[in-house]
């Protein structure tokens, strides 16, 4: 135990400060924090293995997602295949590992690519909401008086439109590919970012720390930066998490119902419209997409929420 | 307190209003906080000016305002002869390195995300008071200076305790090298037992760097052993300030003599014999005062004048000032009561 030998005070406090091993930043504490919570580690797990499936998914795909053999239209997997006799093993390497789709393209192939598909809606998205909503919420929060009640009027128009249905119109209008996907759910879904950096930051204004930096004569800037940002970090850090499952999510409605990822590019979400014919025979069609996006949204939802206990500042206490 | 020179600090008139959102539509029905309105005091370098008040009467408005962080409406502040509420941002920069506060919540006051080292180091690098390598041992010294060990300085604020924290607060105060500091109830979240130790700790401090205290309390039990002279504040103005012998042993205000009754007495036979006086009523709002006398509607011994008629703070001895129509002597349609002299039994 190595601890803080300290004159004079004796409080109790002091006492539980110099039971605290050394070097406790309030980063390790959260690292710490966040692997003691099992869903969090499973979840980051699932999120690292389906991220690096869609970032690798030239070399894990047996096919290119769009090799179409109309010959082969609708084969079962082998492993399944009520007339084939191969055993598990060769399942994995034969040509098809979960069979074709209706127009004979390679299943597995498609659905790495879709998850590779999920992963760039899923991360461009937030990443968008939050260039959007941090700068107005930061500013509104920082600066209040006009520019606060402004930018809330914004917010109250953005909320009362329903983000989906905007998103819609605004897709029927431009017309739906992947790009507009992303950047539609973008400039639709910024309002939470827009709230969180606001409150954040207005709070964080009025702390004594940032208090005492204008006291020394610190430059806003500064301030801004060395003492509002590492503390509004964790927050926004959770909500960009969170914001990736509700992505994922939007682009597979958008594509179930043909608004989203253009052809020939796979997405869960079309891969589900479009194996819904057959649903009857070829079941597992329809549910193995179904499941890759519940997976991936459980495990970015843990992870996020493990974010969140990890690094609540309450937490550090 | 009669020095031919001018006092380090001058407060006069000093007004600090908030502006409250409009509740009705289209912004009507604005309301104003005068949190501050009309305060003067002066403080002689290398002396302490008491500022005590209850809670919401002012206090942090008055320290603030005075160091430039809390929106002044009126008045002046000279610091060193310097008005400081004519400047500029750019031109207020090289001049808070002179002014420092130190902060009541030693939880808030200090960035957790911080080190120790981090957040000393900061006075220092914002006015580039040391070259570069030299920093590092006059963290280490400042450290010392507050009682603290150098192996501070790599850890977090969270690992320490509320007394230690104020220390810390104390060092990033210090390493500016300031002349003035703005004491803003320093040791009130702290335990009685270490209340003594920072409260020493200050007192250490100010003789061995001839530091000028505004030292603000909300009762009048720890600002005896800080001050030499005590000002007093009631919804945002001055009633009473005096030397600190003077207004202990003969307050004159009858809200000084309230909050005087409610100081335990370390001689037990003359607590036994100590009457308190209860201040009844609700304290009243900054945004709608009271008429007349602001005290009146708590005033043990308010008379119809007050109702109507504001005293204005008259001087009732040397450097001793009070606003109260009956300061100074006994009221003459009051016989019977003796507001003029102390409530508490004469030591
Ligand atoms: N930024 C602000 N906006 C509006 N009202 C404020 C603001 N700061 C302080 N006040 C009001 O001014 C009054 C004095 O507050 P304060 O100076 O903190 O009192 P004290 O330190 O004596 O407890 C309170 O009524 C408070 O609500
Ligand atoms: S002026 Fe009147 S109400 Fe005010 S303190 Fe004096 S006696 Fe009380
Ligand atoms: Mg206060």
């Amino acid at each position: 135990m190595t601890s803080l030998q300290l004159p004079s005070d004796t409080d109790t406090i002091s006492g539980e400060a110099s039971r605290i091993e050394a070097a406790n930043s309030p980063m390790r504490q959260s690292i710490q924090r966040f692997f003691r919570n099992r869903l969090a580690a499973i979840g980051l797990v699932f999120v690292v293995v389906i991220t690096g499936g869609g970032l690798l998914a030239p070399l894990i795909a047996t096919t290119s997602y769009d090799y179409s053999v109309l010959r082969d239209a609708l084969k079962f997997p082998p492993c399944a295949d009520p007339k084939g006799s191969l055993p598990f093993p060769d399942c994995m390497f034969a040509k098809y590992p979960l069979g074709t789709d209706a127009i004979g393209r390679d299943f597995w192939s498609r659905l790495i690519y879709g998850a590779r598909t999920s992963m760039i809606v899923g991360f461009s998205v937030p990443l968008i909401t939050l260039a959007i909503g941090l700068p107005l919420g930061a500013a509104a929060g920082w600066f209040g008086g006009r520019v606060d009640s402004t930018v809330l009027r914004l917010v109250e128009f953005m909320t009362a439109v329903p983000s989906i249905l905007l998103a819609l119109f605004l897709l029927t209008l431009f017309g739906h590919d992947l790009q507009n996907v992303i950047i539609f759910q973008g400039i639709t879904g910024w309002v939470g970012v827009c709230r969180l950096g606001r409150a954040q930051f207005m709070t964080l204004r009025e702390r004594d720390f940032v208090t005492a930096a204008r006291a020394l004569g610190m430059s806003e800037w500064s301030i801004m930066f060395r003492h509002v940002m590492v503390n509004a970090a964790g927050p926004i850090i959770v909500m960009f998490t969170l914001g990736i499952p509700g992505a994922i999510f939007g682009e597979a409605g958008l594509s179930f119902l043909g608004l989203g990822v253009n052809d020939p590019i796979p997405s869960w979400g079309k891969m589900v419209a479009e194996s819904s014919r057959f649903a009857s025979v070829y079941w597992y069609l329809a549910m193995i997409p179904t499941g890759c996006i519940a997976v991936t949204m459980l495990a970015f939802s843990f992870l996020g929420d493990g974010l969140r206990d990890a690094l609540d500042p309450q937490g550090q206490r | 307190m009669t020095s031919t020179t001018a006092p380090l600090l001058a407060v006069d008139d000093l007004r600090v209003h908030f502006q409250l959102p409009g509740t009705g539509w289209f912004g009507s029905g604005k309301q104003t906080v005068k949190a501050v309105d009309g305060l003067s005091i002066q403080i002689e370098r290398g002396q302490t000016l008491g500022l005590v008040g209850e809670s919401g009467c002012g206090k942090s408005t008055t320290g603030r305002a005075i160091l430039r962080l809390a929106p002044i409406t009126g008045g002046t502040v000279r610091l060193n002869s310097r008005d400081l509420t004519t400047l500029s941002a750019a031109e207020l920069r090289p001049i808070r390195r002179q002014m420092q506060i130190v902060f009541q919540d030693p939880f808030a006051s200090l960035n957790p995300r911080h080190t120790v080292e981090q957040i000393v180091t900061e006075p220092i690098w914002v006015h580039n008071l040391r070259p570069e390598r030299e920093r590092v041992a006059r963290v280490r010294e400042l450290l010392t200076l507050v009682g603290l060990p150098g192996s501070a300085m790599g850890r977090f604020p969270h690992e320490f305790s509320g007394g230690q924290r104020q220390r810390i607060g104390i060092a990033r105060a210090l390493a500016a090298e300031p002349d003035f500091i703005v004491l803003d109830e320093p040791v009130s979240a702290l335990d009685v037992s270490i209340q003594s130790q920072i409260l020493r700790l200050l007192l250490d401090l100010q003789v061995q760097f001839g530091l000028t205290y505004l030292f603000i309390a909300h009762d009048l039990a720890v600002v005896g052993q800080m001050s030499d002279q005590v000002a007093v504040m009631y919804l945002g103005r001055i009633v009473e300030t005096a030397t600190r012998e003077a207004l202990y042993q003969a307050p004159q205000h009858p809200y000084t003599q309230a909050l005087l009754s409610a100081v335990p007495y370390p001689d037990p036979e003359i607590e036994a014999k100590r009457r308190r006086v209860i201040l009844t009523g609700e304290v009243p709002s900054p945004v709608n005062p009271p008429s007349g006398c602001h005290f009146h509607t708590r005033c043990p011994i308010a008379a119809d004048r007050c109702r109507v008629e504001a005293p204005s703070l008259r001087t009732i001895g040397p450097g001793h000032q009070a606003s109260c129509h009956f300061a100074g002597g006994p009221p003459p349609e009051l016989q019977g009561a003796k507001p003029g002299t102390s409530l508490r039994a004469s030591p």
